[in-house]
């Protein structure tokens, strides 16, 4: 964790913020995924 | 200015004192002497924070250059904003109102700036934080304007100013709404922003009082005093909350009464410094003083959250724990958030001579002017962005977004705060990269909808789907067995219904969904699902009963019967057989399968007077439930379940939809764990559900013919464990609405069959939340395990009455 405040708050340049954009995209796809809802599948077999 | 503990220490008491009263009076009785103390209580931060904040606006802002004055509101800002924005995406999560046009406006504080604008006011504390704001964006500038208008820079000027921004509020205040004041007055930001310059003008007049010293007998004395003017105005400002929603004397009293209040109450701490000159006390009244911001903040967050959870606890002990995890956690927050943000702070820069400036070779300060117009800029595209992304404009809103971060970025790197470019360079990075990670979530999307599709075919479907998989056991340890299952068996449904396939057609008469074609037959699963010759489902009967004593079996899908393989049979079938074996009776007993798929009592109703009272019934067993509990028993709640999040289709960003929509649902399952009964018996026996029911005795009475009403079973109850209601929810959207409604069907049952007198069999004791039983093909279907439990409960209740029957004369064959 503080490896990672550290190369996020380095004022040296972009990759740390660039590192911290991809976490948190991997981070919300884990969120986001899952299993597909019955409603969804519900309203295609309708 | 030097840190006064003593004043830290009030900043604490006077979280806490808005903080306990509120634990104790949420979600419970009104109590409106503690509310009167919370009331009070935030008044306190009001005159608090005009006096602490009136050194600087004094000493700095007042003549100083422009520079200062914006140093003074991004010292504020960074003093106040993140912590607020962190507690308020909290408790929007919980509340479920992320990302709202409520949330919004919380967001830029206008939710209460000249009336309350917030259909829900769900973080309800933030209006004296927008007060607080808006004080920062108006007092100091404005005094920094005119001073500089008129080349004022003295204290009788800016006393003058105070005075004057009060009056000012003062004749405002009467364009509020007095008849809904503690909301449209008391919590509105334009009529209260007063309430902070009363603690500016208390420090211009304290400048000269040097604090008390307990040595002196005069000193203590006034010490006195001034603990008896703080007790007799506390005294006062509660009595005035108290009663402002009766004497209008008190409203207009309550601003004042209030402020006396909180300049009593700073006056008494700033001057009892002495009692805090000890190591442990200062380190105290500091530590106090630190996490009060975040104790006010998360209070509400901390009480919703823990209240439920301690319901059996005694109140004190509830309190105890209460404060003991909101110290805990607002300890953190001070040490891991507020104390971080607080160091990276711009300083104010005292004014260097002017040759030294010339000798040094500092770059020339970036224009503010177009620092602000980059935030502008910024902010117009922020919003346009979120115009767009609620309008579902996808390239409008990629674009915004990158262009809203990019300006935020460049404004960022204009200011001389280090610790903000980083954030802005990753929200920058996080707007390039948010295109192609939708990409990939809708091909995943994509990829999984072509293959449920797939099994959902039911060309494609392979008979071994044929096995009701649809069990809480074997749907958690099989989810892709599930899915199909699920996808088929709707399939199958949709095949029998809707008044278009081969065993129902439309009503000639209109009046019912429509009618069962005699003499028909569909193919539901591996079973034939057939229509006898007078239109019930089973075999063929006459119309002409001759010796029979019959039974009509009249109910919903349930009796009719989704049955899977061939030889499976319903309940109504089973129940004969039960009969047939087990009693011998004088008339021979024909029961006559009358559900209807997709009917409600109100329909049946019809059908009974239409089909089923010429064919002259003895008896009818009435087993309805679901399928009225929507239609028959009108709109209004049953219970104070949380509004079920919908997922919103096509968005423009997949992440960020799927990414709200997962959220929403977790917060919704988190507020759906415990759901109460609203609904009254008033409610339930004046509904058109109980109209129905009478309306099925009379007929009865008119016709002849005996009626037995039973309760309606489902797979889950009230108190099933709450993944399992989840899973039955996941189909059958709104499952806790849909539990209550079932028990307050039930009791309506129970209530018509007490007072008219009428047989009543209870088949909730021997079905109803049965999940892990294997009796249900879904939250209201049988298993053919089900059927027969069914038959048997039926069979149970029945037996009595066939065996008084003097006619039947019917005696128990074993």
């Amino acid at each position: 964790m503080k490896l990672v405040t550290r190369l996020w708050m380095s004022r040296k340049g972009w990759l740390g913020p660039l590192a911290m954009a991809f976490l948190i995209i991997a981070g919300m796809f884990i969120v986001a995924r899952g299993p597909i809802d019955m409603p969804f599948i519900y309203r295609q077999a309708k | 200015m030097k840190r006064v503990a003593s004043l830290d220490f009030l900043r604490g008491l006077a979280a806490f004192s808005v903080a306990i009263p509120h634990y104790l009076t949420l979600n419970g009785t009104e109590r409106p002497l503690v509310d009167a103390v919370a009331v009070t209580g935030v008044e306190v931060f009001f005159v608090l924070s005009g006096f602490v904040l009136a050194p600087q606006i004094l000493t700095m802002v007042v003549g100083g250059p422009i520079r200062s004055l914006r140093i003074f509101i991004i010292r504020r800002w960074m003093r106040t904003i993140p912590p607020y924005l962190i507690a308020l995406t909290l408790v929007a999560i919980v509340t479920g109102e992320l990302l709202t046009s409520d949330f919004v406006r919380y967001v830029f504080y206008i939710q209460n700036l000249f009336s309350q604008a917030n259909i829900n006011d769900f973080f309800p504390i933030a209006w004296s934080l927008s007060v607080e704001e808006w004080f920062y964006v108006t007092f100091a500038p404005l005094l920094f304007l005119l001073a500089k208008w008129f080349d004022r820079k003295d204290g009788a000027f800016a006393a003058a100013f105070g005075i004057c921004f009060i009056l000012f509020i003062l004749f405002a205040r009467h364009f509020g709404d007095q008849g809904n004041w503690d909301a449209a007055v008391r919590r509105v930001t334009i009529f209260r922003i007063d309430s902070i310059a009363w603690g500016f003008l208390l420090f211009m007049a304290m400048k000269r009082v040097a604090p008390f010293e307990i040595r002196t007998s005069k000193d203590r004395t006034l010490l006195g005093a001034s603990l008896g003017l703080f007790l007799a105005s506390g005294f006062l400002a509660v009595t005035t909350a108290y009663y402002t929603s009766d004497s209008a004397l008190s409203r207009q009293a309550f601003p004042f009464v209030a402020a006396a209040f909180g300049i009593s109450a700073v006056f008494l701490f700033h001057q009892a410094e002495f009692l805090f000159v000890g190591n442990a006390a200062r380190k105290f009244g500091i530590f106090l003083g630190h996490i009060s911001y975040s104790v006010y903040l998360f209070h509400l967050l901390v009480a919703m959250i823990i209240k439920p959870k301690l319901a059996g606890l005694d109140a004190p002990l509830q309190v105890a724990i209460f404060i003991g995890l909101l110290v805990g956690l607002t300890s953190i927050i001070w040490l891991y958030i507020e104390k971080p943000i607080l160091a990276a702070r711009p300083r104010y820069v005292v004014q260097e001579p002017r040759l030294d400036r010339a000798l040094s070779k500092a770059p020339r300060a970036k224009s503010p002017l177009a620092t602000a117009a980059m935030v502008m800029l910024a902010f117009a595209c922020g919003l346009y962005c979120f115009a767009a992304y609620q309008g579902n404009h996808q390239r409008t809103f990629y674009l915004m977004f990158v262009a809203a971060s990019a300006f935020a970025l460049v404004a960022a790197n204009r200011t001389r705060i280090n610790a903000v470019k980083p954030i802005f360079l990753t929200l920058f990075f996080f707007a390039v990269l948010l295109p192609p990670a939708d990409y990939l979530v809708r091909r995943g999307t994509a990829i999984a909808g072509a293959s449920a599709s797939v099994v959902a075919s039911p060309a494609l479907s392979s008979p071994t789907l044929v096995k009701p998989t649809y069990s809480f056991k074997a749907g958690k340890a099989d989810p892709a067995a599930f899915h199909a299952w699920w996808a088929h068996y709707v399939d199958e449904w949709l095949k029998l219904g809707g008044g278009k396939s081969t065993t129902e057609k439309p009503d000639p008469k209109g009046l019912l969904p429509f009618v069962l074609i005699p003499n028909s037959s569909a193919r539901f699963f591996d079973s034939i699902v057939r229509i006898n010759n007078l239109g019930f489902r089973g075999a063929d009967i006459e119309s002409d009963k001759h010796n029979r004593f019959r039974i009509f079996a009249l109910g919903e899908s349930p009796t009719f019967g989704p049955t899977l393989q061939a030889g499976d049979l319903t309940w109504p079938e089973y129940l004969q057989s039960l009969i047939d074996t087990e009693l011998t009776c004088d008339r021979p007993i024909e029961v006559i399968n009358a559900g209807t798929e997709a009917y409600t009592l109100a329909s049946n109703i019809e059908r009974l007077e239409r089909d089923i009272v010429p064919l002259k019934p003895d008896l009818v067993i009435s087993y309805h439930g679901f399928n009225g509990l929507a239609t028959l028993f009108g709109n209004a709640p049953f219970s104070d379940k949380a509004e079920e999040p919908q997922r919103d289709e096509n968005r423009p960003s997949a992440l960020l939809n799927n990414f709200s929509y997962r959220i929403r649902s977790m917060a919704y399952r988190f507020r759906s764990r415990r759901v109460s009964p609203i609904y009254t018996k008033d409610q339930i026996m004046k509904s058109d559900y109980a109209d129905s029911y009478r309306k099925l005795l009379l007929i009865a009475r008119d016709n002849g013919f005996r009626v037995v009403l039973t309760s309606s079973s489902m797979a889950v109850e009230l108190s099933s464990p709450s993944e399992v209601k989840a899973f039955y929810g996941v189909v059958f959207g709104g499952i806790e609405e849909i539990i209550v409604r079932n028990t307050a069907h039930n009791e309506m049952v129970r209530n018509i069959a007490a007072d008219e007198n009428v047989p009543f069999i209870d088949t909730v004791p021997y079905l109803d939340g049965f999940w892990d039983d294997d009796l249900y093909l879904d939250l209201v279907h049988f298993t053919q395990a089900g059927n027969k439990r069914m038959a048997r409960v039926v069979f149970g209740g029945l037996t009595d009455i066939l065996r008084k029957n003097p006619l039947l004369k019917c005696y128990d064959r074993r």
